[in-house]
């Protein structure tokens, strides 16, 4: 199922970030170019059964979006050796259990919407903690329903950044991998 | 050809709008997602994360008012904290007076506050202090003019305390009495267990039931826990990782570090209304390392089977039972 694919490597956005920027050195087009991987991640099927690492997967996808974007632009860094190097690197370290990467998200959650501008994260607030319908909401901050509508979908934007998009310190693409591997200790 | 922000922008509106009206627009809705995997991609994308929001429930203090400004920080650090109280008095004494009948108002009743098995909560007091509520947890506050007073009826807390030598913070927990001297710490009080203290800034005097004034109170100081019982106090030194380690369920986390089995059980039966157990005393004493998150019993049952050979079979008591795959058939 490519859905399943997706929601699984939507775990390693950092790193796919990271790896995009590596190629492109912008984050507008990291964004347009992690948005195609998805698109093809979906499409994907794998040839041989069960896929062993959806994160390689994904990356190796990642790779091919970006030399794609690349021959497009005829323009080939110089680093792009060392980067292709890089994305063996993280294949063999790729077996992170995916319990992981929802650790500390209610704590993370709390802080991404106390950050929210003040609206935002009332709207957030009440229907997402406090379970209201948008036209109870309305009602309860004296708004339209439309407002509501606006205030929720910058809302919903914000955290996907905030759970997804989780920075990786330049030219470590691989060490989130480390230290959540630290972090789940084996018996 | 939009862009991966339009084409966002447009996957949060529907996914919103639908949010609102399940089936809004349904032909249009798929007609949407089908013009573009990139459609799809950014709403799943989105889709996922708004679920994952719905953890967020578990913030909700119980019993309280619908509070639109429940996560907002604003008002703990600068209202809540008295930021606002020196304010008052360089503005004067009828100020202050009239702070001070606001101040007896709000602060002389009793409250209580209650989490359920597998709740989290987080309660910032009048004074500015603020209180994590573990599990299954409830906590008596009687604030007054000198004095501020706190019972652990059971379960675990942890405290924040706000600074105000005027007033003591003096938290009590079974045959415990805690005094915080500026101070961060945690208590957990268990049925027939001592009373344990995690104290992680500043220092905590613990004594009997009377007040620390009448001396023999143990100090416990920062990076050091407390096992309290009705004879003695017993204190220890904890590392820093040890420490996060133990107040890891503040992020709905649970930790271990090579744990019997039987104790994790017992951790993550705290937290969940579906029990587990483990009656062969060979499974018991595994030892479990690793984080998993308090609620997601699934998981980490999945996770030790899979690192043990271990199935979970439900017992006719609807409790689940880890057993070794060879005892199994």
């Amino acid at each position: 199922m490519a859905d399943e694919y997706l929601l699984e490597a939507l775990g390693s956005e950092a790193i796919l970030r990271a790896y995009l920027f590596r190629f492109v050195r912008n984050p507008a087009d990291v964004d347009e170019l992690l948005q195609e991987t998805y698109a093809r991640l979906l499409a994907a099927s794998p040839r041989n059964g069960a896929v062993r690492s959806v994160r390689a997967m994904a990356l190796t996808i990642a790779r091919n979006v970006a030399l794609d974007w690349l021959r497009h632009r005829d323009v080939v860094p110089m680093e792009l050796v060392s980067d292709l190097a890089a994305l063996d690197v993280l294949d063999e370290k790729a077996k992170v259990d995916e319990i992981v990467n929802s650790h500390q998200e209610l704590a993370l959650l709390s802080e991404v919407v106390a950050e929210l501008p003040a609206r935002i994260r009332q709207a957030f607030t009440l229907r997402r903690i406090y379970g209201l319908s948008q036209p109870e909401i309305a009602a309860h901050m004296g708004i339209s329903e439309a407002t509501v509508e606006q205030l929720l979908t910058r809302a919903v934007r914000r955290c996907a950044d905030a759970l997804f998009a989780r920075e990786v310190p330049a030219g470590q693409p691989d060490s989130m991998s480390a230290r959540l591997r630290r972090r789940l200790k084996s018996p | 050809m939009s862009t991966a922000r339009e084409i966002e922008a447009k996957a949060a509106e529907w996914l919103v709008h639908r949010d609102a009206v399940p089936d809004a627009n349904q032909d249009e809705f798929t007609g949407w997602l089908a013009a573009d995997p990139r459609h799809r991609a950014a709403y799943l994308r989105l889709a996922a994360a708004w679920g994952r929001t719905a953890q967020l429930r578990r913030m909700v203090p119980e019993g309280g008012e619908i509070d639109a400004d429940l996560l907002s920080v604003r008002r703990e650090s600068w209202w809540r904290s008295g930021g606002w109280r020196p304010l008052a008095l360089a503005a004067g004494i009828l100020v202050a007076a009239l702070a001070g009948i606001w101040w007896d108002a709000q602060e002389s009743a009793f409250r209580s506050y209650r989490t359920e098995i597998g709740g989290l909560s987080r309660i910032v007091l009048a004074d500015g202090s603020t209180v994590t509520l573990n599990t299954d947890t409830e906590l008596r506050v009687h604030f007054s003019p000198n004095k501020r007073e706190l019972t652990l009826v059971q379960g675990e807390a942890q405290f924040n305390v706000a600074h105000d030598t005027t007033r003591p913070f003096d938290v009590s927990a079974g045959a415990q009495l805690l005094r915080a001297v500026g101070t961060a710490f945690d208590v957990r009080l268990e049925n027939g267990r001592p009373v344990q203290l995690i104290v992680t800034e500043g220092r905590v005097a613990v004594t009997g039931a009377k007040p620390p004034e009448d001396g023999g109170a143990a100090m416990v100081s920062a990076g050091e826990q407390a096992i309290a019982d009705a004879l003695q106090v017993k204190v220890s030194h904890l590392s820093s990782t040890e420490v996060s380690r133990r107040l890891s369920w503040k992020t709905g986390e649970l930790s271990f570090q090579g744990e019997a089995l039987s104790d994790v059980i017992a951790e993550f039966n705290r937290y969940n209304r579906h029990k587990l157990r483990v009656d062969d005393p060979e499974v018991a004493k595994l030892q479990i390392g690793g984080n998993f998150q308090a609620l997601d019993v699934g998981s980490f049952v999945a996770a030790v089977g899979r690192s043990f050979d271990l199935v979970a079979k439900e017992a006719p008591d609807g409790t689940l039972m880890l057993v070794a795959r060879q005892h199994s058939r």
